[in-house]
Parts: C-alpha cells; sequence; structure tokens
C-alpha cells in the first residue's frame, strides 16, 4: 500500500515537473540569455540631452511584463550611502514587438526576430543638471530589480571637450568589436561621449544583432553618453500595397535610443539628423545619409540653416557616406546625388571635421586651402573615414588619384560633383586594422589620433585655428608611418564566420 | 524496493525529454547556462609569461576550450589562435562534504551544480598584450578579451581593493569601475579577503562578478579569503548566536574558493591552505605574498613567509591577507587577533616588508611601523620599515578609533603609528612601484584622492613622504553625509 502511495506521489510529481519544463520551454525562446529580455534592466544606454552640460537621457529594455517602471539620480557623493539621497522619476514605457514592427510605411515582417514577441522600452531624462559633473543613476525593471548604480558625467560647459568616433563596428560584434570599444575605454575612461558613425550593426532591425552591439559594449554605453548616427545597414524594406519601400529607419532605432527630435525637420528624418551643442565650444551635426534621394534637399537645407547659426568654435559633421567614395562605389546614382547636395554646404561653411564609416577601410583625406613646403598648411576641411569591426576591404584602391587627378579616365566630367579638385588629398589610409579615434578639442586647437585595438598610434594630426578662424594642419608623425594594407598585414578573412 | 522504485522512474522520465533549463526564478545575471560566464583571470607563479583564466557554465557542458592570441592590430588577429583544453570541475551549490557528511547551503537551494572550467596560458612573451576567449557548450564563445602580461621589470601598477561583501552589485560596482578609470593600466587587482558576505552564497558570486566582471577579465586578480569567505561547519540546530561563537566547529574556505580561482599552488604547505596561502614574484622587482589569516595553523603560515621573504631578492615586497595587523575600531580586541599579530610581529621584525595590505574593518587606515615616527607631517620625510594600509569597497562600515591606535602605539614603543584614516567612505589604493620608488594612492568612487605618500629607497633606509592629499580634511563626525546601514540592500 505504502508503495503504491509513494508510486502515485512520484508519477505525480514526475509530471508536474515535465508539465513546469515543457511550460517553461514553450515560452522560452531559443535565444542566448545575453539576448533575451527579462523582468530585469538591461541593454541600459545613455544619450545626451539637448543640451548636453545640464542632462541626459537613460534608456533600457525589458520583457512585456514590465508595465510601469522608474529610474532613481542622485549627484555622485563618496559616501557610501550616497543613495540615500536619490530622487526618483518614472519612465516613459514604449512597447515593440520584434516580429512585426510598425514603421512610417507599414509594417516590416521581421524573418531575423522570430518567436521574440514584445519587449518593453524605457526611457528617463534628467534635466536642470550641474555641468561637467558625476551623476550615479539607476534604472528598475519589475520591482525590486534594480540595475546597479551607474556613474555618467555631464559634458563641461566651458573648457575642452574629448570624444571617441567609431566607424563601422557591423560584424563580429560581440566577439571581435567588443575589444575595440574597450580598448577606447581603457585609453579615455573620461570621454565626454562615443560617437558611431553608423552601420553600428549588419542587420538593422535583427534583435540578435543589437544584442551583440550591447553585450559588446556593456556597461560603456551606460557610462558614456552614445551619439549614434544612422548607417545604410540601420534599416529595413517593407512590402506595402505590392510596392517595396527600401532605406526605412529601423523601428529600434528610436525605441532604443533617446535622441533630440528635431521638428523643423520632416518626421522620418527627426532622431537620426540632429545637433548637439557643448558650450561656445563644439557642436555636432548628426546627418542620417541613409536616406533616399528626396530626401537630401531636406537635409541639405537643415544643414544650412544650423551651420549658420552655429556660433560655436568648431563644427563637425558625422554621417555614415562618405563623400569620396572609392572607385568601387564611383558609379552609386545615389552617392553622386547626395555629394552634390550636401557638400556645398560643407564647403561654405568651412566645416572642420567630416567622420564618416562605411567602406570598411581607414582614409583620411584633406582640403588644403594653399599648397605650402612646411608641415603647417593651411587647410579647409578634413574628411576622416573609419572601422571599428571585423570587416576590412581593399577599397581605397584609386582614391588618390581620384581626389588629386579628377575623375576616372574615360568618365565625363562633371558627373561626379565636383570630386576633383588639385587641393584635395590623401594623407593616410589603413586596411586590415580597426581603429577608433580620439579626438580632444580645445579652443584653438583640435587634436585627432587614430589607435589601434592594440593600443598604438596609428594616424594624428592637429589641427589649429588662429583669431580669424584660419586653420593649420599638422600631421603627427604617425601620419607618417608605414602603410598598413592587405600586403604587409596578417591575412585576412571575411567576417562570415562571425555571425 | 529502491530499483523497482528507480526503473518506474527512469521509464517515465524516458517518456520526456530532460530539458535543464536556467532557472527561471534567478535572475539572467545568476543563472548559469551554456555559455561561459563569471570568467576572471587571476596570476600564476609566473606573471611574465603566462595567466590563468577560469569561467563558469551550467552542468550540460563537459569538455570545452579556450583559445588565445597574440592581441595584433589586425581585423583577424584570431586566425592564429592556439587551442587548449580547460580543465572542468563539478561543484555542488547546495551543499559540501563537510567533516560530518553533507553539509547544507540552505540559501542555495534549489540550484543546481555548475562546471568551473579553467585553463593555464603559458609560455607567453613578457610585456606583451594577449587576447583570449573561452567556450562553453559547442560555438557558444565569450567575446575576446585582451590582457597583458607583465613585463619582465619596470613599471608596475595594481590595485587594491578591501571588503566588497555587501551591496555588491548594486553599490561595490562603482567601485570597481572607478578604479578602471584611475588605473586603467593596473596589471593586477589584489583583492584583501571577504569577497562575499555568505562564501557559499551562489547570490553573492553572481553579484561579485556583475560588479567587477567588466574588469576582472581583463586585468587578473589576486584574490585572499576572508573570514566571510569561509564555511563554518557548526551544526544548523544550533541557533543561538553566543553558542554557534562558542561552539569551535571545523572551518574550510568555500568550496567554489579554488574551483573559480586558478592560482599558484604553495607545496611546502597542508591541503588546507592551498591556493589560499601563496606567492606571486610578479617580475624582477616585486614579490607578492598571500597569506589566509582565517585559515588554519597560522604560525606555520608566519614560518613559510619568514622562509620565502629571506629567500626573496626582489626589490619590493608585499604581504596581503584579510585581517590587519592592528585596527582598533572598538570593542575587545579578539584573542585569535592578538595572536596573529604577535606571530607576523616576529616575522616583520626579522624582515623588510615595506607594504602590509589587508581589510576587515570596513573603515580606511593608514599607518607605519619604525622608529621614532611622526604621527602626521607633511613635507617632512621620515624614515620607516613598513606602511600598512586598510580599505573596504562596500557601504559596510566601521570606524576607525584614534584612541586605541595611540594606546597601542603607547604599548609598542611608539613603534607603530596612524598617519590617515577615513570613515564609512569606499576607497581603493593604486600601487604603482617604479624603480627605488613605490607611490601610493587611495582614491574614493568619484576618483578623488583621499590619500597619497611615496616610500622611496637610498642608501639601505626607506624613507615616506606624505603628498598634500593626506593633510585634506578626514572624513569622519561631520564632514560626512548620511550614513544607514546596509541591511536594505540584500
Amino acid at each position: 500500500m505504502l508503495k503504491r502511495i509513494f508510486c502515485a506521489y512520484l508519477t505525480l510529481m514526475l509530471l508536474m515537473m515535465c508539465v513546469l519544463l515543457r511550460s517553461a520551454h514553450a515560452s522560452d525562446s531559443p535565444a542566448a540569455h545575453w539576448q533575451k529580455a527579462s523582468a530585469w534592466p538591461d541593454r541600459i544606454v545613455v544619450n545626451p540631452a539637448e543640451n548636453p552640460a545640464t542632462g541626459f537621457y537613460v534608456t533600457w529594455r525589458t520583457d512585456d511584463t514590465v508595465g510601469t517602471s522608474i529610474a532613481q539620480i542622485t549627484p555622485a557623493n563618496d559616501a557610501a550611502r550616497f543613495d540615500s539621497v536619490a530622487i526618483t522619476k518614472r519612465a516613459k514605457v514604449e512597447s515593440l514587438n520584434l516580429e512585426s514592427m510598425p514603421t512610417p510605411n507599414g509594417i516590416h515582417e521581421s524573418v531575423e526576430n522570430g518567436g521574440l514577441g514584445k519587449v518593453h522600452y524605457h526611457s528617463v531624462g534628467f534635466n536642470d543638471l550641474a555641468p561637467n559633473t558625476q551623476y550615479a543613476f539607476r534604472v528598475q525593471g519589475a520591482r525590486g530589480k534594480w540595475s546597479e548604480w551607474i556613474y555618467t558625467k555631464t559634458a563641461p560647459e566651458q573648457g575642452d571637450i574629448e570624444f571617441v568616433y567609431f566607424g563601422d563596428s557591423q560584424n563580429g560584434v560581440r566577439s571581435h568589436w567588443s575589444r575595440t570599444i574597450r580598448a577606447a575605454y581603457k585609453q579615455v575612461p573620461e570621454a565626454n561621449f562615443f560617437l558611431h558613425a553608423g552601420d553600428l550593426t549588419n542587420k538593422g532591425d535583427s534583435d540578435y544583432n543589437w544584442a551583440e552591439w550591447f553585450a559588446a559594449g556593456s556597461f560603456i554605453h551606460a557610462t558614456i553618453p552614445v551619439i549614434p548616427v544612422r548607417g545604410n545597414h540601420e534599416n529595413v524594406s517593407v512590402l506595402r500595397n505590392g510596392k517595396k519601400h527600401g532605406r526605412v529607419r529601423t523601428p529600434i532605432w528610436s525605441k532604443q535610443f533617446s535622441l533630440p527630435v528635431d521638428k523643423s525637420l520632416p518626421e522620418h528624418l527627426r532622431e537620426s539628423n540632429y545637433q548637439y551643442r557643448f558650450g561656445d565650444l563644439l557642436t555636432i551635426f548628426v546627418v542620417d545619409s541613409a536616406l533616399t534621394s528626396e530626401d537630401f534637399a531636406a537635409q541639405a537645407s537643415w544643414l544650412d540653416e544650423g551651420l549658420s547659426k552655429s556660433s560655436t568654435r568648431w563644427n563637425m559633421v558625422s554621417m555614415h557616406h562618405p563623400f569620396f567614395l572609392p572607385e568601387k562605389f564611383l558609379r552609386v546614382k545615389r552617392d553622386i546625388a547626395r555629394r552634390k547636395a550636401l557638400m556645398p554646404v560643407i564647403e561654405k561653411h568651412d566645416v572642420d571635421l567630416v567622420m564618416t564609416g562605411h567602406v570598411h577601410s581607414y582614409m583620411r583625406s584633406v582640403d588644403y586651402l594653399e599648397t605650402t613646403e612646411d608641415n603647417n598648411q593651411p587647410v579647409k576641411t578634413v574628411y576622416t573615414i573609419s572601422a571599428s569591426g571585423a570587416k576590412f576591404g581593399a577599397m581605397n584602391q584609386g582614391l588618390k588619384q581620384l581626389l588629386t587627378t579628377g575623375a576616372k579616365p574615360g568618365d565625363k566630367d562633371g558627373d561626379f560633383g565636383g570630386f576633383a579638385n588639385s587641393r584635395r588629398d590623401l594623407e593616410r589610409s589603413g586596411q586590415n586594422t580597426p581603429l577608433f579615434q580620439v579626438v580632444r578639442v580645445a579652443q584653438d586647437k583640435l587634436t585627432f589620433v587614430a589607435h589601434t585595438v592594440s593600443g598604438a598610434r596609428y594616424d594624428s594630426f592637429i589641427l589649429s585655428k588662429d583669431e580669424q578662424g584660419k586653420k593649420y594642419l599638422q600631421n603627427q608623425p604617425e601620419a607618417y608611418a608605414e602603410t598598413r594594407t592587405f600586403n604587409n598585414t596578417l591575412p585576412y578573412k571575411d567576417w562570415y564566420d562571425l555571425k | 524496493m529502491i530499483s523497482v522504485l528507480f526503473r518506474y522512474a527512469a521509464t517515465l522520465l524516458s517518456l520526456f525529454p530532460i530539458v535543464v533549463l536556467a532557472n527561471p526564478l534567478l535572475p539572467p545575471w545568476q543563472a548559469p547556462t551554456q555559455w561561459p560566464d563569471r570568467i576572471i583571470a587571476t596570476v600564476t607563479d609566473d606573471p611574465t609569461r603566462s595567466f590563468a583564466v577560469t569561467w563558469r557554465t551550467n552542468q550540460l557542458v563537459g569538455e570545452t576550450i579556450a583559445q588565445i592570441a597574440p592581441a595584433t592590430p589586425d581585423a583577424r588577429f584570431d586566425l592564429n589562435a592556439d587551442t587548449q583544453t580547460a580543465t572542468s570541475e563539478l561543484v555542488h551549490l547546495d551543499h559540501v562534504m563537510g567533516p560530518n557528511g553533507k553539509f547544507p547551503f540552505i540559501y542555495n537551494q534549489g540550484l543546481e551544480p555548475v562546471i568551473h572550467h579553467s585553463v593555464k596560458f603559458t609560455d607567453l612573451q613578457p610585456n606583451t598584450l594577449y587576447a583570449y576567449r573561452v567556450r562553453g557548450a559547442r560555438g557558444m564563445w565569450s567575446p575576446w578579451y585582451q590582457l597583458q602580461t607583465a613585463p619582465a621589470e619596470g613599471k608596475i601598477q595594481f590595485v587594491f581593493f578591501g571588503d566588497a561583501q555587501t551591496s555588491i552589485r548594486s553599490h561595490v560596482s562603482r567601485t570597481i569601475a572607478a578604479a578602471y578609470k584611475a588605473a586603467p593600466d593596473a596589471q593586477f587587482y589584489v583583492h584583501g579577503g571577504d569577497l562575499t558576505n555568505k562564501g557559499t552564497y551562489d547570490k553573492e558570486w553572481a553579484e561579485w562578478f556583475a560588479a567587477g566582471g567588466r574588469s576582472y577579465k581583463m586585468v587578473p586578480s589576486l584574490p585572499v579569503p576572508g573570514n566571510h569567505d569561509y564555511i563554518n561547519f557548526t551544526p544548523p540546530e544550533i541557533t543561538d548566536r553566543r553558542l554557534r561563537k562558542l561552539f569551535q566547529a571545523p572551518r574550510a574556505v568555500t568550496n567554489v574558493w579554488r574551483p573559480q580561482f586558478n592560482l599558484p599552488l604553495s607545496p611546502d604547505l597542508p591541503p588546507d591552505l592551498q591556493e589560499t596561502t601563496y606567492q606571486v614574484r610578479y617580475n624582477r622587482d616585486l614579490h607578492i605574498f598571500a597569506i589566509d589569516s582565517s585559515g588554519i595553523e597560522f604560525d606555520k603560515q608566519m614560518t613559510w613567509l619568514d622562509k620565502n621573504l629571506k629567500a626573496s631578492d626582489a626589490s619590493w615586497k608585499v604581504v596581503t591577507m584579510h585581517h590587519p595587523l592592528y585596527s582598533f575600531v572598538g570593542g575587545r580586541e579578539h584573542p585569535a587577533a592578538k595572536k596573529r599579530r604577535t606571530a607576523l610581529l616576529k616575522v616583520l621584525r626579522e624582515n623588510d616588508i615595506d607594504l602590509v595590505i589587508t581589510g576587515h574593518r570596513h573603515t580606511y587606515q593608514r599607518a607605519a611601523r619604525g622608529d621614532e615616527l611622526e604621527r602626521f607631517s607633511i613635507g617632512d620625510a621620515q624614515e620607516v620599515d613598513t606602511v600598512f594600509v586598510i580599505t573596504a569597497s562596500s557601504t559596510k562600515r566601521g570606524d576607525t578609533k584614534v584612541e586605541g591606535w595611540e594606546r597601542y602605539a603607547r604599548e609598542t614603543d611608539q613603534e607603530f603609528k596612524l598617519t590617515r584614516y577615513g570613515n564609512k567612505t569606499p576607497i581603493f589604493s593604486v600601487v604603482n612601484i617604479e624603480g627605488n620608488q613605490m607611490r601610493i594612492e587611495s582614491i574614493d568612487p568619484l576618483g578623488q584622492i583621499y590619500d597619497a605618500f611615496t616610500l622611496t629607497k637610498s642608501n639601505g633606509k626607506k624613507i615616506l613622504l606624505n603628498e598634500p592629499e593626506a593633510s585634506g580634511p578626514i572624513r569622519d563626525g561631520e564632514l560626512l553625509g548620511e550614513y544607514k546601514a546596509w541591511d536594505d540592500l540584500r
């Protein structure tokens, strides 16, 4: 009898266990723990507020069981219980169905995200903060499920600004690019922001790709404010009424970043075309170059107006696509149209630095005002292309020739939107080498250093500005070291094994 | 009967595929999976040529591997990586086999056993940047992490962390983050014991790795256990606190210590002290001794220390252990503390130890040993024998009682003096060694220097010079903000 009762009991227990396991399994997506949303906050990212000196936004993610959430903030203090005086703020919660994402052009059905369902994005803006001050914040998922206390710093209102600029992370992001961002953090842990010049991911709608980007940057994205630039890979295509709409910005973009909304722009350009002003020193214009040709005119007039109004000592533009594309890309009509629309604005306003990516290579070209013999030459604009992920291409072939002598032989003149200009030259290039660039901006001096992931300096120059605003460029010794190409570096293998 | 039941259970189970899932009740930062987590690099007995890495998975991962490659600037530096098979060890979290049989850990009930994997990368070049990654199940790799081997000679920088112990994920994380900012090029981290509050509590280790895991993969650790990292085999039936204290139960370092830290062995010491008392000859200039002050046979450890100190030709010698030599913070001194002090004092007097770094007291203290010490004098160089630093990283606080120290100074005929202290403030110390000079900066979580001094060796003398930060206002009394015990942060 006892035996039978025990057997029955055991059967019941085992059945219950199996049911529990199965139900848990059914609600479980096959995603890795570093991708899957939970009731705990993850993918925490800090973006500067409209005025980076007095505020910042924090955005984080949970599963869709967390309907309301809060965040706390307090000025960083060295006391053991600095948190006892923290203030609490309610978060804005937005839901996103990863499998079926709404876009302005209709629903994007994401094959990439099959089985992932809905997640919640939470965001909070902390304003009226003191400039150049460390703050401690934490964010909550479900009740009691807090992040750790994280320190971040507001930008200074006056004084130098230092930041890191990354080209495309895009491929091998968790595996390889994690090294690049960690090396950058190690180099300048006090940087005011990290700028990502587009193609942060390979498939902009892929939650897995974003999981990689967040796993790679981890706490760094939550410690140093992020300025993201949209690239052509941060897009989705949408089929509506039999018509395919390409180059639609991934809906994940505006959910997981909190970026400035410029109401003067058409709606679909907001949150990827914006500007940040750092005191009287620096304005950075972020231009979304991954749009269709119809949008270039609106962007050009927005940029023209912004630059006209800007009163800061230095002005920079970051966009994903470079103006000076290597031979391989020369025939893409859209690239030519973009250059024709935007280049004249850059030239008109004598923008100091243009930071781009896209071609998985390093190139720095300089637009000289006049050519002199010494290493302190008057210049207009410095154009840079960089890459920080695992994908590299032999793409700078012919660029030097194109820059200095004009379009390819046989092409009709004018087609390339003023590509040829004898004043321009390619100063430094590099292949097969992920880099990150540390840019330090002072009142009269801009220092630019490209570092390899092992910490060595690969390229460097100084731009100095005189009273009249005239700029002089001085190449630093690194700029003259041997060029890294596919021929004198380790063998390269395409990145497909790193997916 | 048993066999019938067993067969019955086996038949039933075979009807359903066994799926071992991450426990859905555990936070994602605690639950083991088939992916590697709790990855930590540790120092070896030859840091110029090697380092060790340990990581954890759930029990579904059997044999696994790790890879290493020189961290070159190339996009695909990983193509010529070397692969190495890991040593794997299953660890039960819900119990340990104690001296009287199975000893349960009630706070870990329901947690499956986990597997700790470890490798030692050897035959490396000194002062060279390497990239490594570790694997869980097939295809489940960690990212690549970069780590620099020790230089054969030249500049050394390391960070010392006192007790993490409480509110580790929530609060101590900021201390570790601040240390990485203050010393991004630090070559190793010394953890002076009480890494957790209950050394067998898996949640607290999850917190410890969540808090510092970011840098522990890139900067090797050199941990010593503290009293809280020990298991006390007092029978759970004895619930009365005073009775529990009186009961002389056998003790052992937490059962996760050795699986999760791959540390140097000490062949001359008993098995119970392996990987808790050890030495690291870091390079030509520095020799570090880790002493398990909560472990067995302190006298034997001191004999071992004495012998190895005498045999060492390193120009700088540092001892780390959990319990301080002396740190009167009130109450009656524990008899064991006095015994330890007497034994250590003997070694100190007979050897040349430059620095002793400890924790345990949840306060900041810096003291020195020497003849005719001035308690405090900025800019005035004075000769010392040994400097003692106590720090703490966490929220749990104990206050320094200066009068206790002064009494101690009188008792020892002014051989020991307290120079600087600070209460209710997490502090870590950054130690820089270059040639004949050691410079120590003690820094708070905001990155502000709270204490700084240099030790310079010349003509057989060791000169201590306080720097201006050492004379700033003392963090005590009215200078402190509101303090609240850490119990709400459990």
